[in-house]
């Protein structure tokens, strides 16, 4: 296993708090030596870039690279793939064979897309970490050990890992870290085994909870009496990813003595993932390992400092199919201000996706806008709903939910209309469906919260 | 039949219990702990198998197979990457058939492992043409694909989770083998069951499958359709 900090130590790594501008300093030199590296072995990148007229010379800081070097986007990525045939986006900067495996994005809006991970050692089975640069983390499948140490995991502990495989093998950071994962999967009977397995093992983390399996929780504890706050007390961390926690479920898992203990894990513009540390003010985007920007997303200019835009990024330490300057859609509140946690790192909050967003009758709507109105009435408590977005305009908001049970679904429709309108100030159109029409819509851990029909 | 549970909550080192799972049998689940060891053993079999198939360094593959199946999948993963193999992962169920469509049509497979009759239906029912998008590859299909492959003009390779363990039967036929240094899996009644032979996490003695099956002249698995 690799050296760990001190177990009562709570950063893992020394860079997490190095002051600002030896921080920036780091990601400057890290960002030109990329910037050389991509365009000399990514054609995709040597191609937008020449478009733009910019050669990796013209740029020496990361003020420049901000102010001048071109965003890309996946529609770019797309149509370079199938003009080219080239299944990497024109993104990969290795030959094939030094990939280990391939993950891909969810597709949710075309063809997934790829993403590459090289293992570190010949043999997998070493808790070797992945191969990056000897001066990059000391692991990323995604997220990195960092985050983890910071939820408070030591080894010798256990961790459930509800995961799945697109992203490579996440459990292999628990290990990493000398936790034992215990692998359960999203089918029925698994969940009544997790709150067995809790009261035995005494896991220390949760990964990763979803409104699917939270509404699977509340469901136990309602028709077997389950007492969640036994199933959760040895818990330092219970990760949400995919999507964000709703306002009544996150009282659930409050009332289930967990309130300072949810973990929300996001994307970092497809570099990897983001979480937020234990003060939860934001998620923090490791600048040492990605540059985080935020623009305008109608105008594409940089934001600078604080606010609220479309998060851009650029990765520092991916030698495979690094992305430069790439906007996911993400629209997010980003702060640069020291954390109260003592890391230097930007932080910032997931708001929405500007795809999901929709302008009904003038007013700008999303997901989250009206989630909490839909988790207010019980039938539809456990939130499981769509947003039916044909178009980004429109004249009426018609939204999808999910019910459980037999309720009156005259009443119900009546109750999400009011409490909708509550919430935004918009008659909604309610489509009513049992909930495993919903759930059947996703892929078990993530629901898309728009859907065209 | 007779199980010998580990105390899960022994303390150890990760190499003792390097991850817990649920065996999934039909109608029961039981906890299953693997090692370090477990998984390094599975890894030279997987390696084995794989040599067999003939697969071959720096060309792309596909393996399929269900993120709470780690414990097991693992081992493959870990072979493919000591041989050099770049493998694209995606989920085993319908609802993750475009992923798997995607590698399939935006690569030219060595190998597609682990296809299942649900992923099968689902590329069938986006008219895809089984022949044109997996005739160049070597196929590794679970029982209830095998069929619809063949019908298509393929010869796959047969998957046959066994509990803990995956055996594995070439297109000729013949019965599936397993690794025999690990694991003895035997007809009872017409039921297949497995023990463990080697130092397992979890040792098992005559573990029932659920699964009718007999075993052949030269130890291979051959299940009743």
């Amino acid at each position: 296993m690799m050296p760990l900090p001190p177990h009562d130590q709570r950063y893992f790594d020394p860079v997490e708090t190095l002051p600002r501008p030896e921080l920036l300093a780091l990601q400057q030199q890290r960002l030109l030596a990329m910037i050389a590296y991509a365009y000399e072995r990514s054609a995709f990148i040597r191609h937008q870039w020449d478009a733009a007229g910019l050669e990796p010379r013209d740029i020496t800081s990361t003020a420049e690279f901000c102010a001048r070097a071109p965003l890309i986007d996946k529609d770019q990525m797309r149509e370079w793939r199938d003009r080219h045939d080239d299944p990497f986006c024109g993104l990969l900067c290795t030959p094939v064979s030094e990939i280990s495996f391939m993950g891909s994005s969810s597709g949710t809006t075309g063809d997934p897309t790829i993403f590459s991970y090289r293992w570190g050692a010949s043999d997998g089975n070493l808790p070797a970490g992945p191969g990056l640069p000897a001066d990059g983390p000391a692991s990323y499948w995604g997220g990195t050990l960092r985050d983890w140490w910071e939820i408070g995991l030591r080894p010798g502990e256990y961790g459930i890992f509800f995961g799945l495989r697109m992203r490579g093998p996440m459990f292999r950071l628990l290990q990493q870290l000398g936790l034992t994962p215990v692998m359960l999967g999203y089918g029925p009977g698994d969940l009544e085994r997790f709150c067995g397995l809790s009261r035995e093992l005494r896991p220390t983390v949760f990964y990763a909870m979803t409104a699917f399996l939270g509404a699977g929780l509340q469901e136990l504890e309602r028709s077997k009496g389950i007492d969640m706050r036994d199933v959760f007390a040895s818990y330092k961390g219970i990760l949400f990813a995919g999507e964000p926690i709703g306002p009544k479920m996150r009282r659930t898992f409050e009332r289930w003595g967990l309130a300072d203990k949810l973990f929300n894990q996001t994307s970092f513009g497809d570099l990897g993932h983001a979480h937020d540390c234990r003060e939860h003010d934001g998620c923090h985007a490791w600048e040492d390992i990605g540059i985080a920007e935020i623009i305008d997303p109608v105008s594409g200019r940089t934001i600078a400092g604080d606010g609220r835009g479309e998060l851009v990024c650029t990765s520092l330490v991916n030698p495979l199919d690094p992305l430069l300057r790439y906007r996911g859609g993400d629209i997010v509140d980003m702060k640069r201000g020291r954390c109260e946690c003592g890391r230097t790192h930007a932080r910032f909050t997931p708001v929405g996706r500007s795809a999901d967003e929709m302008l009904v009758q003038g007013r700008s709507i999303l997901p989250m806008d009206v989630w909490g109105a839909i988790e207010d009435v019980p039938a539809t408590q456990h939130g499981l709903f769509q947003i039916v977005r044909p178009r980004r305009e429109m004249d009426t908001l018609k939204i999808r939910v999910g019910y459980a049970g037999s309720p009156d679904l005259n009443a119900v429709r009546d109750a999400l209309v009011d409490s909708v309108e509550a919430a935004v100030g918009l008659r909604a159109e309610i489509v009513l469906v049992p909930e495993e029409e919903i759930a059947r819509s996703g892929s078990r851990h993530k629901i898309p919260r728009t859907v065209k029909a | 039949m007779k199980v010998n549970d580990p105390d899960l909550r022994a303390p150890g080192e990760l190499a003792s219990r390097w991850a817990v799972c649920l065996l999934r049998l039909p109608g029961s689940t039981r906890t299953h702990t693997v090692s370090l060891r477990d998984i390094e053993a599975d890894t030279a079999w997987a390696r084995e198998v794989f040599s067999r198939m003939g697969l071959r360094r720096g060309e792309p593959a596909h393996l399929i197979g269900a993120g709470y199946d780690n414990a097991f999948l693992w081992p493959y993963e870990n072979a493919l990457m000591a041989l050099g193999v770049p493998f694209g992962v995606a989920e085993p169920v319908a609802i993750d058939a475009p992923r798997t469509d995607m590698f399939l049509r935006r690569f030219h497979l060595q190998a597609v492992i682990g296809l299942t009759g649900e992923l099968v239906d689902a590329l069938l029912g986006l008219q895809r043409d089984l022949r044109a998008l997996l005739g160049h590859s070597t196929v590794v299909a679970l029982p209830d694909a095998v069929a619809k492959l063949r019908a298509a003009g393929l010869a796959p390779w047969t998957l046959l989770p066994l509990g803990p363990l995956y055996a594995f039967e070439p297109p000729e036929g013949g019965g599936a083998d397993y690794d025999r240094s690990e694991w003895r899996v035997e007809s009872i009644g017409g039921e297949l069951c497995v023990s463990s032979v080697g130092p397992r996490a979890t040792p098992l003695e005559r573990l029932g499958l659920g699964v009718r099956g007999t075993i052949g002249p030269e130890g291979r698995v051959m299940i009743e359709p």
